[in-house]
């Protein structure tokens, strides 16, 4: 084997080594976990926002509906 | 682990400790979780009129409720202080399911409401007080903007009597540019809660510019009676500047008489105007005899001349659920 037939194989080989590592992490371990998919959520116990007591429910809503 | 919620059409896919875009659907661990079950932030009763619904049980109150969040965000919301508010910037109280049918109760409501917001982003509180007030005698009402996947909306709708289902536009750009959603959607759970036998109210509200053409209004009207009937309620609503829209003028009387006139013209038989006083455009006639059936003004009943929802001078049955 000549030295230049040597170094084009050696570029060969890195070059598919190297393609194959992208192929792997890019497409095969690195692709996107599918999300787990939900129609019904939980509730949760506590509100993130202020709490407070219920009032006397004597009024209209100023809200449109 | 990211979710994927599969309630509404958006599907938003959402990583942990972030919210979909309805902003009270939370991926917490890995779990899809609501933040606002039990707790509304809005508790009122009012006149069914308000909702409106015309061709249910009318001059009764119904107890009716929202929680903050809503999946669509629409720039001339007239209720965006809560539909659009974050659950950590508000205030909401306590009031889990059983405690709303007992309140309904104790207030003599025949009815309940899932309104205000949108109940499709409290789907799971919506659903379980529907179930719960079916048990107790007590009618459920939806006001929705509809735009919710079809097989959450049927399981809904087997505890639902009643909604009023907003059709905002006849076009894709429309509902694109205002509401930040899509029109299929919404058409299919039009004709899936038609189908499924509920009394269905329809409203359209009329936004100078965007929507008040005449060819899109007959559009929307030929829409409505080719794919829910001729006899399907509409209401077309007086818009008023709010939110993103500042900008545009009221919708004027004219424009609502005209789409009224349109609607009529098309074949729909119970055509009416809202956030307005309208004489005519309040009223319920009869679509054989034009005899007046029901007279009304704002929000009030004046004479309710039904006979046992028959008009009195043809004895034609007229849609609804009259008591």
């Amino acid at each position: 084997m000549t030295r230049r037939k040597f170094l084009h194989r050696l570029i060969q080989t890195g070059l598919l080594g190297l393609s194959g590592l992208w192929w792997l992490t890019t497409r095969a371990i690195g692709k996107r976990a599918v999300p787990r998919r939900f129609v019904r959520a939980i509730r949760t116990r506590n509100y993130p926002g202020k709490v407070r007591s219920l009032p006397t429910i004597n009024k209209n809503a100023k809200w449109s509906g | 682990m990211t979710v994927q919620c599969e309630l509404c059409p958006k599907r938003c896919v959402i990583e942990p400790g972030q919210s979909g875009d309805c902003r009270v659907r939370i991926n917490i661990d890995g779990i899809l979780r609501t933040v606002v079950y039990g707790f509304p932030c809005s508790i009122h009763r009012d006149p069914v009129e308000k909702k409106p619904l015309f061709h249910f049980l009318p001059g009764t109150e119904i107890f009716s409720l929202a929680t903050v969040g809503c999946n669509l965000h629409c720039r001339n919301c007239q209720n965006w202080e809560i539909s659009q508010a974050n659950p950590e910037d508000s205030r909401a109280m306590p009031c889990p399911p059983a405690t709303v049918v007992s309140l309904a109760e104790k207030y003599r409501c025949p009815s309940l409401a899932y309104t205000y917001t949108d109940p499709i982003v409290f789907y799971e509180y919506t659903y379980d007080t529907a179930k719960l007030a079916r048990q107790r005698n007590i009618k459920n009402v939806l006001v929705t903007a509809g735009y919710i996947n079809p097989e959450p909306w049927k399981r809904l709708l087997e505890y639902v009597d009643a909604a009023n289902i907003d059709l905002k536009g006849i076009t894709e750009d429309f509902y694109h540019r205002v509401c930040s959603a899509t029109l299929k959607p919404v058409q299919k759970a039009l004709v899936l809660a038609k189908a499924s036998g509920i009394l269905l109210e329809v409203t359209n509200l009329i936004i100078p510019t965007l929507n008040d053409k005449p060819e899109d209004i007959r559009k929307l009207t030929r829409w409505i009676r080719v794919n829910l009937g001729c006899d399907t309620p509409l209401h077309f609503s007086r818009f008023f500047p709010r939110y993103k829209m500042r900008h545009l003028p009221f919708t004027s009387p004219q424009t609502l008489d005209m789409a009224r006139q349109i609607a009529t013209d098309e074949g729909l038989n119970y055509v009416y105007i809202g956030n307005i006083l309208s004489k005519e455009g309040q009223n319920t006639y009869c679509p054989d005899c034009q005899g007046l059936l029901v007279e009304r003004k704002g929000y009030k009943i004046l004479k309710n001349h039904l006979n046992d929802g028959c008009c009195p001078n043809c004895g034609k049955e007229i849609y609804g659920v009259w008591k």
